[in-house]
C-alpha cells in the first residue's frame, strides 16, 4: 500500500469514527480500519466513488448520505465501511459503554422518539441528496 | 504389513463420537478417520471471563469477536455458516472444496471439523415420543434405553416442567436446568399466569434440556454463566463430541487418524476396504476393517454410499423447515440485565395439536451478540441505529421455529459429475415444499406469532430461512424403506452389505420438529451395539 493510500484511509477512518462516536478515534481504531480495508473485499457500486469523495470533502453530509443509502442502496460500499467501523469501535473497551445495555429512566422514551424522528428526517434529506448527485 | 481394524468409524461428530466411545469401551480395536479441522487461531485467545467484563476490559476482544480477518463482520446476502462466530468458523472450513454442492433450492451446512457440526451445536436435547420414533423407523423400547445411556454419558441439564414430555421425557438426570435470564423469566411468568388456558390451546412452555452440566464432573466444570457460549468451550461444561474423542485418544485400542477424507468403500471376503484421500496430498489410500460405521451426517453418508454402491441413483432427503422472529418485550426496555447469564437454551415452546406434527420454538435473548449485526439490518443511519439499538437490545429476543418434515418426491439428492472437484463429482440437491406443507408453515408461524403477542412479546420481523438452514438433515438412507435405492435395516446396516453400518440421521425417514441431535446420539449407541453383536 502506498503512503498516500494509507493517509487517505486514515483520514477516512477518522471521519467515519467521529461520525459514529463523536470523538477523535484512538490510533488503534484507525489502524484496525486500515487493516480491514486491506483485508475485506469491498464491492463498489458506480456512485460509491463520487459519494466517498464528497464525504471526505463535506463531512457534514455523511449522516444524510448514510441515512439516504440506508433506505435506497443498503449494499453501498459507504454502508459497508460504516459497518466495519461500527464493529471496530464496538469492540474497543473505551467505547463499550456506547453499546452495552444500560439502565434508563422511562423519560428516555423521549430521547428515543427524538432520535427516531431525526432519523426519518435525515433519511428524507439523504434520499433527495442522492437523487441530485 | 497391513493390519485389520475391528472397526473403522468415519467422522467425529455427535454420532461418530458416541459410536467410537461405545466400541472402544467394549474393547474393540477402532480406527477413526476424518479430516478433523481445528481452531488453531482463537482457541487460546478468549479469556475465561464474563462477556460484559471482556467488553469493558479486554483490549484484544476485536480479534475473536470480529475475527483476525474481519470474517465475523457479515455483509451482503446471508451465507451458510454466517451465524457462526469467528472462533467457530473452523467448523465449515474447506467444505466447499471437499464437499461441492449444486443446488438452487437447498443450502446445507456440513463440516469437516474435529467434532463435526457438534462443535457448534445449540445443545438442545429432545426425546421423541413413541409414535414419532415409529414414524422415523425406530424402535421405541430400544431407543428409550439408548437415550438414558447417552444422557448419562454426555450430561444433560433439565427440569421437571410442562415442556418435559417434549424434552427429556422419562429420562433421568442429576443436573438441574440452568438459571433462566431475566428476559425469559418475564416471558415464562406471563405464560404461567394463564397456563391452563394456554395448555388448552396446545401451547407448552418450559426450559429445554441441554447437553451441558451444571455441577462439575471430572475434567468438566459447571456452567459458568459467562455468556460466552457462542465463542468458547473452555470449561467444557457444554458437551462437545471432541471431549469424548480426546478421552478415547488415551486408550490403546483407539487410533485417531485425521487428514483422511473418506470417499468410498468396497466389501471383499467379509472385510471392508475403506478408500480415502490424504487431505494434505490428495493421494488416494485405503484401510481394511472387519466392519465400517459411517457417521458423517445424513448428507455425507449419502455421498459415500452413492459413490460406493450406485452413483446414478437418487436418494430422498428431509430437513426441518425453519423460520425465526425478532421480537420485542416492551416491559424490559430500559432495564439493566444482570450480566451473569447464559446464551444456551433458555425457553422452549411446543405447539401440540391433536393429529398434527408438533411445532417447536426456541426462545433466546439477544445478549451476547454485538449490536453492529442489528445495525446492519436496520434501514437507519448507523449513528442513530446505535442509539436506538443500545436502548432496545435488552428487550430483544429471537424465537426460532422448527417444523416437522416428511419425505416427498420433490426432495431428493444425487451425485453428478464435476471434473474440477477433487472427487470428480458433486452432490445435487433438489428440495421444495408442497403447497400443503407451505400452508402448514404459514399457518403455524401465524399461530406462534399471535401467541407471542398474547404474552406481550411482539414479533417485529419474520425471517424465512432458505431450505437447509435448520441444519437438521435426515432420511437419505431411510430405515426399512424398500422404495429407496439404498436403505438401512433395523440394526443400521446398509441393505445389500454385510459389514457396513450408518450411525447418523441418514436413517430417519421423518423428522419431528424437536431437535434431532439427542436421537442421533441414541441411534449411534444402538448401531454400535448391533455392530458389536453381529
Amino acid at each position: 500500500m502506498t503512503e498516500q493510500k494509507r493517509t487517505d484511509l486514515q483520514q477516512e477512518a477518522e471521519i467515519l469514527a467521529r461520525y459514529l462516536i463523536r470523538k477523535k478515534p484512538t490510533t488503534k481504531v484507525v489502524d484496525l480500519y486500515v487493516k480491514a480495508m486491506q483485508t475485506v473485499t469491498l464491492t463498489y457500486l458506480p456512485k460509491d466513488y463520487t459519494l466517498l469523495k464528497l464525504i471526505i470533502r463535506k463531512r457534514f453530509l455523511l449522516p444524510y448520505i448514510d441515512a439516504g443509502l440506508g433506505i435506497s442502496v443498503p449494499n453501498s460500499v459507504i454502508r459497508h465501511k460504516l459497518l466495519i467501523m461500527s464493529a471496530i469501535v464496538e469492540t474497543q473497551p473505551q467505547y463499550a459503554s456506547l453499546f452495552l445495555n444500560r439502565k434508563r429512566s422511562k423519560l428516555y422514551w423521549l430521547v428515543v422518539g427524538w432520535v427516531g424522528l431525526r432519523s426519518v428526517g435525515k433519511a428524507m434529506v439523504g434520499w433527495i441528496l442522492l437523487k441530485l448527485i | 504389513m497391513e493390519t485389520i481394524n475391528d472397526f473403522v468409524v468415519v467422522g467425529s461428530g455427535i454420532s461418530g463420537a458416541i459410536v467410537a466411545h461405545t466400541l472402544v469401551t467394549a474393547g474393540a480395536k477402532v480406527r477413526l478417520l476424518e479430516v478433523g479441522h481445528r481452531d488453531t487461531t482463537y482457541k487460546d485467545l478468549v479469556p475465561d471471563k464474563n462477556f460484559v467484563d471482556i467488553r469493558q476490559e479486554e483490549a484484544l476482544q476485536h480479534e475473536y469477536f470480529l475475527g483476525k480477518n474481519f470474517e465475523g463482520v457479515p455483509w451482503g446476502d446471508t451465507k451458510v455458516g454466517e451465524q457462526l462466530t469467528p472462533p467457530r468458523q473452523f467448523i465449515t472450513h474447506n467444505v466447499s472444496d471437499w464437499l461441492p454442492l449444486e443446488s438452487n433450492s437447498f443450502a446445507p451446512m456440513e463440516s469437516l471439523a474435529y467434532g463435526g457440526l457438534g462443535s457448534g451445536w445449540g445443545l438442545g436435547c429432545n426425546v421423541y415420543r413413541d409414535h414419532e420414533l415409529t414414524k422415523m423407523g425406530l424402535d421405541s423400547v430400544t431407543m428409550q434405553k439408548a437415550y438414558q445411556v447417552v444422557g448419562d454419558l454426555v450430561g444433560v441439564a433439565a427440569t421437571q416442567d410442562l415442556a418435559r414430555p417434549y424434552t427429556l421425557g422419562q429420562i433421568t438426570t442429576p443436573y438441574a436446568a440452568p438459571q433462566i435470564d431475566l428476559n425469559n423469566q418475564v416471558l415464562l411468568n406471563k405464560y404461567l399466569k394463564k397456563q391452563p388456558k394456554h395448555t388448552a390451546k396446545g401451547f407448552y412452555i418450559g426450559q429445554p434440556a441441554i447437553a451441558a452440566i451444571t455441577q462439575a464432573k471430572g475434567e468438566r466444570q459447571a456452567l459458568a454463566y459467562h455468556n460466552m457460549d457462542f465463542y468458547t468451550d473452555q470449561r467444557r461444561s457444554a458437551f462437545r463430541p471432541w471431549i469424548l474423542i480426546d478421552q478415547l485418544k488415551k486408550q490403546a485400542n483407539f487410533q485417531y487418524q485425521p487428514q483422511a477424507f473418506v470417499t468410498a468403500f468396497r466389501e471383499e471376503n467379509e472385510q471392508v476396504w475403506v478408500h480415502y484421500r490424504d487431505t494434505n496430498t490428495t493421494e488416494q489410500k485405503q484401510v481394511k476393517a472387519r466392519k465400517l460405521i459411517l457417521a458423517t451426517g445424513a448428507i455425507g453418508s449419502a455421498r459415500i454410499v452413492l459413490r460406493s454402491l450406485g452413483p446414478d441413483q437418487q436418494l430422498p432427503i428431509v430437513c426441518n423447515p425453519y423460520v425465526y422472529f425478532a421480537c420485542l418485550q416492551p416491559r424490559l426496555l430500559g432495564k439493566l440485565i444482570p450480566k451473569e447469564r447464559t446464551s444456551l437454551g433458555q425457553l422452549a415452546m411446543f405447539y401440540d395439536q391433536p393429529s398434527q406434527d408438533v411445532i417447536t420454538s426456541g426462545i433466546y435473548s439477544y445478549s451476547s451478540l454485538l449490536l453492529f449485526r442489528l445495525m446492519k439490518e436496520a434501514p437507519l443511519n448507523f449513528k442513530d441505529a446505535r442509539i436506538l439499538f443500545q436502548y432496545l437490545h435488552s428487550a430483544l429476543s429471537v424465537v426460532g421455529v422448527h417444523f416437522a418434515d416428511h419425505p416427498s418426491s420433490q426432495k431428493f439428492l444425487k451425485l453428478v459429475a464435476n471434473t474440477t472437484s477433487i472427487t470428480k463429482d458433486q452432490l445435487k440437491i433438489d428440495y421444495s415444499l408442497s403447497d400443503a406443507e407451505q400452508l402448514i408453515i404459514k399457518k403455524g408461524s401465524k399461530k406462534i406469532a399471535a401467541f407471542l403477542r398474547s404474552l406481550q412479546c411482539f414479533p417485529l420481523k419474520k425471517i424465512q430461512t432458505p431450505a437447509g438452514a435448520s441444519i437438521h438433515y435426515g432420511g437419505t438412507l431411510p430405515i426399512n424403506d424398500p422404495s429407496s435405492a439404498f436403505s438401512l435395516d433395523k440394526q443400521g446396516r446398509i441393505r445389500g452389505t454385510q459389514n457396513v453400518f450408518v450411525a447418523d440421521s441418514a436413517g430417519f425417514k421423518y423428522l419431528p420438529s424437536q431437535g434431532l441431535s439427542f436421537t442421533i446420539m441414541a441411534w449411534a449407541y444402538w448401531v454400535a451395539h448391533q455392530a458389536l453383536k453381529s
